[in-house]
């Protein structure tokens, strides 16, 4: 559905000192391939500057790549631009295509005559919009009224009101709060049973991890990453990390710290009270915790997996040999 | 045509939220059209000639670049202001809809009020063609090709000014120097300013070619049959200029921010 080779883009920017001013290329995608599958909701990530917005916009048709070659519903997005959005639904965290003066309804009304959708689709599409999105509260307003998270929902509605098959969404959770965000999420997730295909690109990974099956991480124009999320995890091989709480008022645990469990190289934070202990793939967990159980007066402990936060912070520093030939 | 047509209403209704701020505006174009009036009133009384020519055939070829400017204003708001689009990144938007960007752009904001320009400018024709020997009656089709030419050449000029943008992202300084003064310029008859003026106001900015020439060539001034088909071929030179520049732009065009 949507293939992607050798993408390369660069921008030139001029520095200004003083009066002179210097020219820079930065190289916003070096050699980008990846493929979409029909139905597939992809997650793309990245920290900010990374090239993530540089690459929706090729796909959007936006912008024109520098070299390489774009396929999506087998049309070039830059070249047969208006036919193809036809087929696509866009949505900007960061701008509105709404009509901001307007109430939302008329924004859809206007979108129904630019898409030339048919009278009876666009009445079903805007029935089974307003449910999922519920819209009923908003859908009278103008947009400038809205709240945040009612305009990301109403930004949804117009990226849908021609029922594409393909959505491309930039930071659509930037800036939301919870509830807001998980229902756009979930829609998200609605929209993906029904067989759409859903291209996300964000920053805030816990978005990805109730969603998305496949993803692909960026940094500094290239892929460093492309496949599936538990796979991103296996990759890192980060320890999973024992966290224990002391019983307040307990004696110092520095001695046993130091002494009999000094092997797990335990880090005390006084302030919380806790010890935290990296446990390595290889050792009993089991063991550990019945050693710490002994010799320090616990109250509570949990074991976690490393967040994704961490595997992409690990990706990222430690450059790590890229799977993505 | 259909979405032509809601694109257009959506630009009314847009001005019409604000209710009060549409009144006011109302009223003010009007008070300023009044007070355009008197200044030119006066301003005719006092002149009798131009570099040989009459005032009332100077005020024909004001009427012509006039008019077009002011058909312009309605809906040119959008081409205006297009460095804000590129500034903000907000022409992705436009970019993402299945439809001209330049159509879009036209219709975007839709401005009734700069109407005013254009009852201005054909008052200034009535006067024109009372005080000169030119008849309406006579030569009205042309005259009206004439304001036709010059609506289509002020869109081409400002469609490729506009497109300057997509490299530099400010285009109005530039603006103001290629078409604003320009357009002053070719109100009055081309011959009274340096070769290279005219010069620039036959080739480049051809805004000379729909008033002045015709109207000489119409008054027995310019004698080469050539004057009466340059604003056929202004108009028809720069379309391809204007387009080639417009998708040009668009495939230089690098969006900003995310």
């Amino acid at each position: 559905m949507i293939s992607v080779e050798r993408l390369q883009k660069n921008y030139t920017v001029f520095q200004r000192r003083g009066l002179t001013r210097k020219r820079k290329i930065i190289r916003a995608l070096q050699d980008i391939s990846f493929t979409v599958k029909r139905g597939e909701f992809l997650g793309y990530i990245g920290p900010n500057g990374a090239g993530k917005s540089t690459t929706i916009k090729i796909l959007t048709g936006i912008m024109t790549p520098d070299s390489g070659q774009v396929r999506v519903n087998n049309m070039t997005p830059y070249r047969e631009r208006r036919k193809y959005v036809r087929g696509i639904g866009v949505v900007f965290g960061q701008k509105t295509q709404l009509w901001w003066d307007l109430p939302v309804k008329d924004t859809y009304a206007l979108l129904k005559e630019i898409y030339a959708v048919p009278k009876d689709t666009f009445n079903r599409q805007l029935k089974t919009l307003r449910e999922y999105l519920t819209l009923d509260e908003i859908i009278e307003q103008p947009v400038r009224q809205l709240s945040l998270g009612q305009r990301m929902r109403a930004e949804l509605g117009a990226a849908m009101i021609h029922d594409p098959d393909i959505l491309f969404l930039d930071e659509p959770t930037i800036g939301l709060d919870v509830i807001s965000k998980q229902k756009v999420l979930e829609f998200l997730k609605v929209l993906h049973e029904t067989g759409k295909t859903i291209f996300l690109t964000t920053h805030d990974l816990k978005d990805i991890e109730t969603l998305c099956e496949e993803v692909l991480v960026i940094n500094s124009g290239t892929l460093v990453y492309k496949g599936k999320l538990q796979g991103l995890r296996d990759m890192a091989r980060l320890p999973k990390t024992l966290r224990a709480k002391l019983a307040e008022n307990s004696p110092s645990p520095d001695i046993a710290i130091n002494g009999s469990l000094a092997k797990y190289n335990l880090r005390h934070d006084p302030a919380s009270g806790s010890i935290h202990v990296e446990l390595e793939g290889s050792s009993n967990h089991a063991l550990v915790v019945k050693e710490l159980m002994q010799n320090l007066d616990i109250v509570d402990f949990r074991i976690t997996d490393p967040s994704i936060e961490e595997i992409v912070r690990y990706i990222y520093t430690n450059k790590m040999p890229s799977n993505c030939g | 045509m259909k979405s032509i047509l809601a694109l257009f209403m959506a630009s009314l209704k847009t001005q019409y939220e604000y209710r009060l701020n549409f009144w006011m505006d109302m009223t003010i174009s009007g008070l300023n059209l009044f007070s355009d009036f008197l200044l030119l009133f006066f301003f005719m009384l006092s002149f009798e000639e131009i570099g040989g020519w009459s005032f009332g055939e100077i005020a024909i070829i004001y009427s012509i670049v006039e008019i077009g400017w002011g058909v312009f204003r309605v809906f040119g708001e959008g081409l205006s202001r297009f460095e804000e689009l590129i500034i903000t990144g907000r022409f992705d938007l436009l970019l993402i809809r299945p439809m001209n960007t330049v159509k879009q752009l036209l219709l975007e904001r839709v401005d009734f009020r700069r109407l005013g320009v254009v009852f201005e400018a054909s008052a200034v024709a009535v006067f024109g063609f009372i005080r000169s020997p030119i008849s309406f009656g006579r030569i009205w089709w042309i005259y009206l090709l004439l304001v036709l030419c010059s609506t289509i050449m002020t869109f081409e000029i400002n469609i490729i000014l506009a497109a300057i943008s997509f490299w530099t992202v400010r285009n109005s300084d530039i603006v103001v120097l290629a078409f604003y003064s320009t357009r002053t310029a070719a109100m009055y008859p081309a011959h009274i300013y340096t070769p290279m003026l005219k010069h620039l106001l036959t080739f480049v900015v051809p805004l000379a070619t729909v008033g002045y020439f015709p109207i000489g060539y119409l008054t027995g001034r310019i004698d080469s049959f050539l004057a009466i088909l340059s604003p056929i071929m202004g108009v028809s030179l720069l379309l391809p200029v204007a387009t080639l520049t417009w998708f040009s732009g668009m495939k230089h065009y690098t969006s900003t921010g995310t």
